[in-house]
């Protein structure tokens, strides 16, 4: 069990290491997906890892019964030293408590913009909010709704909106929320997921920004329309500066650099190097999960 | 009524032709309103049809501002200009406030919308600017 439930957190630093170049090479969509799934995988495996050394307190606990078994069998693997054991389930119950958090703070969040689209009294996609703040985001259900701001609406002429419009309903089409809900449990119960998590949201955002300029038909239009509502938003908002906010400047050049036609073998390449962290990540928690049962067996009385 | 438009566009979006696609009808009902919502004054179907530009017949802006109007998304403009319209703002002073509501959540909580833009620091600023500059 030694090495293989270690694995998926080495796999999760490899995954922050490598997000960066998967995102510049790679085609947004491709590589949102990659990463996406390389980090579900190694969260989980993460997580069951915890689990199974946390476990392993549990047959501490069968002292004698170890005792007699270890005579019995002298082969058999080591049993984690306590110590690890005992970090491991403190960081399992780090892991469930920031994952409630997540969840927590995703109802609130969803709560409020739920009430903002419930008192919009009628249907239609569009609901458009009187506020000095230039804003727009999408709200997904059923429909889908897609919120925006009359400053931002203003700051942005026909075709920017057509863009902003676009763009929105690409998130909603493409059932984005659901990428980040994974990569924010995924972060919460592996933090070495959170660069990762960073670098899918931003692939987000790109892949929308690609679709929307498909469906305009222009990528400098897209790449406009990111501009002015970018600019829209920090001259309505000055205070709101200082967070963390994804890379608008970034999204703005890829749109105007040709789409990334990154050669097929590099496509390829980092797909694989994805499915085999995914790979090494399965076959880990197999292994830990075969030298777990051997070990219960050996500690548990039948 | 609503999910029927809202499943057409779905439908027309998902194939990717590209920008030949008719646009789908939900598509041109949130572009009208967003039109109407951009401008002080009420607009009439000609305007909006200039504003939204393109290939879109009048007879599909007079269409859709009909639908617009039979959901009670649009008002007729009364004392102004004969056909002109503009959007009926209900509850506007509302939304302000949940929106204020919701954007004092934190940015950790926001993380969880998927917003359009989010802040820019001021050398990004100036770089979007100087942008936005070169191509009038």
């Amino acid at each position: 069990m030694s090495i293989s439930v270690y694995l998926p957190w080495l796999c999760s630093l490899l995954l922050a290491w490598a997000g960066p170049f998967v995102a510049r090479w790679m085609a947004p969509a491709r590589a949102a997906w990659s990463l996406a799934l390389a980090a579900a995988a190694c969260a989980a495996a993460a997580l069951w890892g915890l689990v199974l050394m946390t476990a392993t307190l549990l047959g501490e606990a069968a002292g004698p019964v170890t005792d007699r078994a270890v005579r019995e069998d002298m082969r058999l693997a080591e049993p984690i030293p306590e110590l690890v054991s005992l970090t491991a389930a403190t960081l399992l119950g780090l892991a469930c408590a920031r994952a409630v958090a997540v969840v927590r703070r995703h109802r609130a969040v969803r709560a409020r913009t739920a009430r903002l689209c419930a008192d919009h009294p009628h249907d239609g996609e569009l609901v458009v909010v009187t506020s000095p703040r230039a804003e727009a985001f999408a709200v997904p259900g059923r429909p889908g709704r897609i919120v925006v701001t009359t400053t931002m609406l203003v700051a942005l002429d026909a075709e920017e909106r057509r863009v902003l419009l676009a763009h929105e309903r690409a998130h909603l089409r493409l059932h984005h929320e659901l990428f980040q809900a994974v990569l924010a449990l995924a972060a919460a119960v592996d933090p070495l997921l959170i660069p990762t998590r960073r670098t899918v949201a931003f692939l987000l955002e790109r892949w929308a920004d690609e679709e929307a300029a498909l469906e305009v038909g222009s990528r400098p239009a897209a790449a406009r329309s990111l501009a002015r509502a970018a600019l829209a938003t920090a001259s309505a908002a000055r205070t709101a500066l200082a967070y963390t906010r994804l890379d608008v400047l970034g999204r703005v050049r890829a749109l105007q650099s040709p789409p990334s036609a990154a050669g097929r073998t590099l496509a390829a390449t980092t797909i694989a190097l994805c499915l085999a962290v995914c790979l090494v990540v399965a076959a880990s928690i197999t292994d830990a999960t075969a030298d777990f049962i051997t070990l219960a067996h050996r500690v548990l009385p039948h | 009524m609503t999910r029927k438009t809202t499943g057409r566009t779905r439908k027309t979006t998902d194939k990717r032709t590209g920008r030949d696609r008719r646009r789908a009808s939900g598509a041109l009902e949130s572009e009208i309103m967003a039109a109407l919502w951009a401008t002080e004054q009420p607009l009439t179907p000609a305007e909006i049809q200039a504003a939204i530009g393109g290939d879109l017949a009048y007879n599909t802006v007079h269409t859709i501002l009909k639908r617009l109007w039979d959901k009670g998304l649009v008002v007729r403009d009364a004392q102004g200009r004969r056909g002109a319209y503009r959007p009926a703002g209900t509850a506007v002073d509302r939304t302000a406030g949940l929106m204020r509501d919701l954007m004092a959540q934190g940015p950790s909580r926001l993380e969880v919308l998927q917003r359009f833009v989010s802040g820019l620091d001021a050398e990004e600023e100036q770089a979007l600017r100087a942008m936005l500059d070169e191509r009038p």
